[in-house]
């Protein structure tokens, strides 16, 4: 018993003064999670405030002014903004139905046909999901330009004729390749509902007489509704959203949505209209929060997560020559997708000038690797998506561990906070992080860093990040954890010793995807990077608006490269831990 | 060598109340089992004990030392207070091997590699586990994971060790052994141990002194056999496998004897009693299990035999289970296999006339259920 001869000065004797309720560990009482609730609040909630009070404001952030109406009465009385409105319903809605059912039909082959190429659209779609938005806009806008662009190039020589065949300028690129991306993200989510399905239920109504597709349509999509539904609302807000693909392939052609919209008010008017920008915002802010509460209350708090059941195996259904019909339509997405945009992004950066014959050759390459700016451009890109990541992923954990871990009715509200940076478009939350941060002394210093454009990221990256790590901290038995503690470990070194290797793979996963999109997204510097210090898709942005069309892809090709390079020091990591854990495990 | 000392304890979960007020003294050395259904505060009790749960109300010293204390703001984070715990999943690290889960307590504690090493290895060889340092721990079978977890559990030589439910997981065979195995390190390391348990069974054959919980209270405090045989309240009597509670009412007390009389039949019965507790014409309580009752064909004019006819039988192999209605009270009775010749084929048959012998001494009287102990040492006068 003298064992514990320490006791005094480690246990927590309070002063009476200052008496509190002792606790077990660093999150579980309400006072032990205030500091995240202000650092969430400050982080999550303040962005959509300043937006609030930016919209209410006559001058730009930072500078004096004056409480006014006059940008709100301004916006919401103008005709075009109800035009913007309009177009971005009809974008995201149509891309939302083409996505849906796109995605619809590729889960149905994959899941239940015999369908040839069946077993390569679950890893394109992972792909396709995880390549930025940016490579999107920017290799489209390449191959379907009307004079120069692959497909039409190809289009003149095969048929002879002297018109172009489509440009990519237009309502219909601009929803082909929106559709594209949706579709992929569609996809994602309903693959798990359409596995889980309980195969019984579809034997049940065979035997009870129903043809094959009288099953499908009356029975199996009838118990998919609600996910159906919930997906596609989530994947409509995704095009509400869509910023990167407008603005490369909309604004040339005169097609305005919200979130260009908003970019414009800001970049191409002098003085900025920071004022309507923010009073638009809000209109963009409150449609999305009511459809993603509309979403929740349809999917329930599933959100993202998939259902996983019991997997049934039963014989694929041998959908005869349709199979090959079906195969085409796989074929076609695969082509559209992944395989025409990358080969026209590597092509297009080989050739001096975009569309200059066929004179290849790596000049763009060496141009770019010697040039000073382009190299701090990726030297920040990356180190907005290594240390960037790593920062939101442990912020993640940090978030996730503490609402597993708080017994008091706050960890709802902390969980709500991680969640509004969703419900928030890339280019409103920049514009509420950049009234945030212009209008906080110490932080105003900032303005234009690489650092400030990596906190954003953080900020906008931290709903991906905490979703990814949720569901392994989710899963450790809380009695591992507490064995730890008995055998006298510390709350930190019970996470660093126990928990963090248990979750290891999961951060290492998630890590790795929150990299990919901050360094690849486009809406968060475009208000916040100064033109000294870019990131790369910024300076992408700007080589093609420039007509650098070749050095733009070249640049953008060289990024990818990057994070395939990290992909593949992640892959090894992950294969090495599993290694050593394996060959203990074999070691009887 | 150090014991455990609570006072006062309370814990409430919101307003849910889990412990509602328990005072308990452990001498260092004893190994008490805390036994109760599930919901009545033992793993609440035990888990304030590890410092896992933070309790409302009252203290708690380890040995000489409080590790936790509402009124001076006392608490002891779990890691300073030199308990060992065994959890009811195991809790084996999975990204560990056996060796380094066992080691664990000790590398935290920075006991030198080489001193540590042997420490491991003495210990899993205790619990036969000597050859399994390397496997990871969880490519073991359940048992041999709890015994890992008790290695684990006593690799630093704790003062004091907590089991929650460590068995409920295994199959009956390896419970016994594993039982065993646990009584014998407490003995050889002189620890103090405190043990959850549901099963009543478990709690008589490995503990020193059983803590029967109800409802967040302490319904009784006593050695196996007090417990077995003298419970203290229709609860304890009910879960430690009393068949028959019955409400009774005291005709006459005799010397350390009472008399009394089934509720709704004339019948009387006598019991042994010297505490003094009951007058005539009080109503109480009775219990006594199956295996006393005695049953008997044929007129028996002894007292203390009640008559009844049988209602139902079951054959459990060594015993057969006999349901008899003594006018009108259901009295449940157990013959055992030596005394299956005493009866004819048809001689238990449901409507039977029998005779049911319950000795003096079998008897236990209680305060009949819902009625506090106090309102029947009032004098009543009759």
């Amino acid at each position: 018993m003298s064992d514990i001869e320490t006791g005094g000065d480690v246990a927590t004797t309070a002063k009476p003064r200052t008496a509190r309720m002792p606790s077990t560990g660093p999150f579980t009482t309400a006072r032990g999670l205030l500091p995240l609730i202000v650092i969430s609040l400050f982080l999550f909630a303040l962005p959509i405030v300043m937006l609030v009070v930016g919209a209410f404001r006559n001058a730009a952030p930072g500078a004096p002014a004056q409480w006014s109406f006059e940008a709100f009465v301004r916006t919401y009385t103008d005709p075009a903004s109800y035009t913007t409105l309009g177009n971005s319903v009809i974008l995201a809605g149509s891309s939302t139905a083409i996505g849906v059912v796109v995605a619809l039909v590729l889960a149905f082959l994959v899941t239940r046909t015999t369908t040839p190429l069946r077993r390569l659209v679950t890893p394109a779609m992972v792909l396709v999901v995880a390549l930025p938005p940016l490579f999107y806009a920017i290799s489209w806008g390449m191959l379907g330009n009307p004079t120069i662009g692959l497909i039409n190039t190809v289009w003149k020589q095969l048929s002879g004729s002297g018109d172009a065949l489509f440009d990519v300028n237009s309502w219909a690129g601009l929803i082909l390749v929106v559709s594209l991306k949706n579709a992929a993200f569609a996809y994602l989510l309903i693959i798990g509902p359409f596995r889980a399905l309980d195969r019984s239920l579809e034997e049940a109504a065979q035997v009870a007489g129903a043809g094959r597709l009288r099953t499908i349509l009356g029975i199996d999509l009838v118990m998919l509704a609600p996910a159906i539904t919930g997906v596609t609302i989530l994947t409509f807000v995704i095009g509400l959203e869509a910023f990167d693909v407008p603005l490369f392939l909309g604004t040339p052609a005169g097609i305005d949505v919200f979130s260009t919209q908003i970019y414009s008010l800001i970049a191409s008017r002098s003085p900025a209209d920071y004022g309507g920008a923010s009073a638009i915002s809000l209109l963009l802010v409150v449609v999305v929060i009511a459809l993603v509460l509309l979403q929740w209350r349809i999917l329930g708090r599933r959100r993202f997560t998939t259902v996983g059941g019991k997997s049934y195996r039963t014989e694929p259904w041998n959908i005869g020559p349709w199979r090959w019909v079906g195969a085409v339509f796989i074929g076609i997405y695969l082509l559209v997708a992944i395989v025409a945009p990358l080969f026209q992004l590597v092509l297009g950066s080989l050739q001096p000038y975009f569309g200059a014959g066929t004179v290849y050759s790596l000049a763009n390459y060496q141009k770019l690797l010697t040039n000073h700016t382009t190299v701090t451009a990726l030297q920040s890109t990356f180190f907005v998506g290594l240390v960037g990541g790593l920062v939101a992923m442990v912020l993640a954990l940090t978030l996730v561990y503490a609402i597993t871990h708080n017994e008091t009715r706050l960890r709802r509200l902390l969980d709500m906070l991680t969640w509004l940076p969703y419900a928030v478009p890339g280019v409103v939350l920049s514009l509420g992080l950049a009234w945030t941060y212009v209008s906080l002394p110490g932080f105003r210093q900032l303005y234009g860093s690489v650092f400030l454009v990596a906190l954003a990221l953080v900020v906008a990256v931290t709903p991906i990040a905490t979703r990814a790590i949720q569901p392994a901290v989710i899963q450790i038995n809380r009695e591992l954890e507490e064995a730890s503690r008995v055998s006298g470990a510390k709350p930190g070194r019970m996470v660093l010793g126990i928990v963090l290797p248990l979750i290891m793979p999961s951060f290492l996963s998630g890590w790795f995807v929150v990299a990919i999109v901050m360094s690849g997204n486009l809406a968060i510097p475009i208000l916040l990077s100064s033109s000294t210090s870019p990131t790369v898709p910024l300076l992408v942005y700007q080589l093609y608006g420039q007509g650098q069309t070749s050095q733009a892809a070249a640049l953008f090709v060289i990024m990818l490269v990057g994070l395939l390079f990290g992909l593949a020091v992640v892959a090894v990591i992950g294969r090495i831990l599993s290694r050593r854990f394996g060959r203990t495990r074999t070691n009887r | 060598m150090s014991g455990v000392r609570i006072a006062g304890l309370r814990k409430e979960y919101g307003s849910a109340v889990a412990v509602q007020d328990i005072d308990l003294d452990i001498a260092p050395g004893e190994f008490v089992a805390l036994l109760g259904p599930s919901g009545c505060g033992k793993t609440t009790t035990l888990r304030c004990l590890a410092g896992l749960e933070v309790p409302t109300r009252g203290e708690i010293s380890i040995g000489e030392k409080p590790v936790f204390s509402a009124e001076k703001s006392l608490f002891v984070p779990p890691e300073k207070r030199k308990i060992g715990m065994v959890f009811q999943s195991y809790a084996l690290w999975p990204h560990m091997t056996v060796g380094a889960n066992v080691g664990y307590p000790l590398k935290l504690a920075k006991v030198d590699k080489k001193t540590a090493a042997g420490q491991v290895q003495d210990l899993l060889q205790r619990v036969h586990l000597g050859d399994r340092t390397s496997q990871m721990a969880v490519a073991l079978s359940g048992g041999q994971q709890q015994r890992v977890a008790l290695a684990r559990a006593m690799v630093n030589r704790p003062a004091v060790m907590l089991f929650d439910e460590p068995l409920s997981n295994l199959d009956a065979k390896l419970r016994l052994s594993m039982r065993a195995q646990i009584r014998e390190l407490h003995d050889e390391f002189g620890t103090t141990s405190v043990y959850v348990t549901h099963d009543q069974e478990e709690a008589i054959a490995l503990a020193d002194r059983v803590v029967v919980m109800n409802a967040g209270l302490i319904e009784q405090l006593g050695t196996p056999t007090q417990l077995y045989t003298r419970p203290a309240s229709a609860f304890v009597a009910d879960f430690m496998g009393f068949q028959n509670v019955l409400p009774a009412r005291v005709e006459s007390v005799l010397p350390g004897e009472l008399v009394v009389s089934l509720t709704g039949t004339p019948s009387l019965l006598r019991l042994h009693d010297d505490s003094g507790r009951w007058g005539p014409g009080d109503e109480i309580a009775i219990a006594f299990r199956s295996g006393h009752v005695r049953v008997r064909i044929g007129d028996s004019t002894s007292p203390g035999v009640l008559r009844g006819r049988v209602r139902r039988t079951s054959y459990l192999g060594s015993s057969q289970r006999v349901l008899v209605d003594v006018g009108g009270v259901a009295i449940r009775a157990q013959v055992d296999e030596g005394e299956f010749a005493l009866f004819g084929p048809d001689d238990l048959a449901p409507g039977r006339e029998v005779d049911l012998e319950i000795s003096a001494d079998t008897i236990v009287p209680l305060a009949a259920a819902g009625a506090p102990v106090a309102a029947s040492t009032a004098p009543v006068g009759v």
